[in-house]
């Protein structure tokens, strides 16, 4: 393997460094704030569903963007449900939210909640490639201490069995 | 669909582009695809009546840096269009640009997209992307290794060595185009040694950050006539949508390549694009989509994508070339990216990509951005004159 040729610079060239820090406040509005008060208060997962095609929505929307309509029905989906698909990361990047190096390796995969057809994106607690795979069960972990965010749920843990009616 | 008039693709210019330029700032750096693009038309800047300019929002911690940019791009006191659109950045510049010429209002459009990743911090910057409330904790930037998992899957290893081979030809091609940035020779063992990033999606397979600036002219027809080798716009169309991931899971939803390749094709009357269509330069963030995209963009059977690389299919002397640039997966200033794919297409109708040129005329040239939350534009060129108004 040969490297890539670099443009030499002809003078000594001086570069500043400046570390942005961005301070930032979210409103998470009604649809997502109901979703979120789930979490903290009752250890309970809300979604949306749309009338017209039947989809139920993870994040919670209040328009389903298919049908182009209001979905501001709710549904209770269960805090279990099979695995789709999943990244293994093994290459440390920054986490945006606070500037800190993720450690790795962590996995994060794409969950089908029982009760439903939508999917939460979230944390695993197996890293080991070949014990995930599609329509793999697993559970939600939740914190102790909630505060009305995503990371109530501490990670979703693998189970060792496969769901029935997971196709991928 | 209905065009005011045909619109033709008259200068190109590019950046060298490399991984360390710490000889220029941004602005010389645009400036440098600038000048290219105005001598290979054979204009000045005075005959440029609009602007369009773009890059990922903040990659480099700079908001509208189309106004810092001036002094590079020449569009001081004319019209001027600032466009983000994440990794489609570039793709909808070359429609932002080919729709104000075709509209009429402006006669000579110059198109700029550029990055200079090596300033700013880009895994940071896709993952701030992602919605704070919902994803953000999660996202690694745009490494994800989901859709080489599920090809593993479906095809065991060979999915494994044939995405390592796609990488490989696309270093070799790459080794063929001086202005692209990775120019390495690499074998198939390389790759599948190389550091794992998310299984099984390796560095090698992964696009590099690159600094580098591309610039495209945009003329009327009128004008367009004037020009040595005008390449014509045949057509564009952009495929949005909210939804990131639904390629999984009990509801699939079709992929935007597949949405935008149907819509390109029914409207411009192509039935078989592998035999219609003679180079395709495509938006490849890794070589495990690049096998992916082939089957969406080209309607393949399963398994059928896998056989065109493993026959050479794809190479610049194959039946069907797809990225003879050397494609994302070598060269990669994000806001430039996608219409650097436009820009290789239109080299490859004029035949004038030098040593990666494709050695056969070339009618038709297709080229795809990608970005955003999985979506698609498409741009389609023609030597031809396309449409009679």
């Amino acid at each position: 393997m040969t490297m890539t040729e670099e443009t030499k610079p002809t003078q000594d060239l001086i570069e500043i460094r400046i570390p942005l820090s961005l301070p930032c406040r979210f409103d998470t509005g009604p649809i997502m704030g109901r979703f979120l008060k789930g979490l903290r208060d009752e250890k309970r997962i809300w979604a949306t569903y749309c009338k017209s095609c039947g989809r139920t929505m993870l994040p919670p929307q209040s328009v389903c963007a298919i049908c182009n309509i209001e979905a501001a029905e709710w549904i209770e989906l269960a805090d279990e449900g099979y695995l789709t698909t999943f990244d293994v990361i093994m290459i440390p990047t920054i986490n945006p939210l606070t500037g800190q190096m993720r450690k790795v390796p962590y996995s994060v995969g794409r969950i089908v909640l029982d009760g439903g057809d939508a999917m939460i994106w979230h944390f695993l607690d197996e890293t080991d490639p070949a014990k995930l795979g599609y329509g793999k069960r697993c559970k939600a972990v939740w914190e102790e201490v909630r505060t009305g965010r995503i990371t109530d749920i501490r990670y979703f843990h693998m189970l060792d069995e496969w769901d029935k009616n997971a196709r991928p | 669909m209905h065009r005011n008039r045909n619109v033709a693709i008259v200068g190109i210019g590019q950046s060298k582009h490399r991984g360390h330029r710490p000889d220029v700032n941004q602005p010389e750096l645009v400036y440098e695809a600038v000048s290219e693009a105005l001598a290979d038309a054979g204009i000045g800047m005075k005959d440029i009546d609009c602007v369009v300019h773009g890059n990922m929002e903040l990659f480099e911690g700079i908001h509208q840096p189309d106004l810092w940019h001036l002094l590079g791009d020449g569009g001081r006191m004319k019209s001027g269009f600032r466009i983000t659109t994440g990794g489609t950045t570039g793709a909808t510049i070359a429609c932002s640009a080919d729709h104000l010429a075709a509209s009429g209002l402006y006669d000579l459009v110059l198109a700029i997209g550029f990055e200079k990743q090596e300033e700013g911090q880009t895994t940071t910057g896709i993952t701030a992307m992602a919605d704070p409330i919902w994803g953000r904790e999660l996202q690694t930037g745009a490494i994800t290794g989901s859709s080489g998992a599920m090809m593993v899957q479906e095809f065991g290893e060979r999915a494994e060595i044939i995405a390592a081979k796609l990488r490989v030809l696309a270093a070799e091609n790459a080794c063929r185009n001086y202005k692209a940035h990775l120019r390495i020779k690499i074998t198939v063992e390389d790759v599948l040694n190389s550091r794992l990033l998310s299984w099984p999606l390796r560095l090698l397979h992964m696009c590099p950050e690159s600094n580098g600036a591309c610039a495209v002219i945009y003329a009327g027809e009128k004008s367009a006539k004037k020009f040595k080798k005008p390449v014509w716009v045949k057509d564009n169309v952009t495929v949005h949508r909210e939804e990131t991931f639904y390629f999984a899971g009990p509801r699939k939803l079709e992929s935007t390549m597949t949405v935008a390749a149907r819509k390109l094709y029914s409207r411009n009357g192509i039935v078989n694009p592998l035999k219609e269509i003679g180079v395709f330069e495509m938006y490849d963030p890794s070589s495990w989509w690049e096998l992916e995209w082939m089957r969406d963009f080209l309607f393949l059977p399963p398994g059928k994508n896998l056989d065109m690389v493993e026959k050479g299919d794809v190479k610049i002397e194959g039946s069907f070339p797809i990225n003879p640039s050397g494609g994302v997966v070598s060269t990669n200033p994000i806001g430039a990216t996608a219409l650097i794919r436009v820009a290789e297409a239109a080299l490859q109708v004029r035949g004038e990509a030098g040593e990666h040129q494709v050695p056969r005329k070339i009618d038709i040239a297709m080229a795809s951005g990608f970005g955003g939350t999985l979506w698609t534009v498409m741009t389609l060129l023609s030597r031809k004159k396309p449409w009679v108004l």
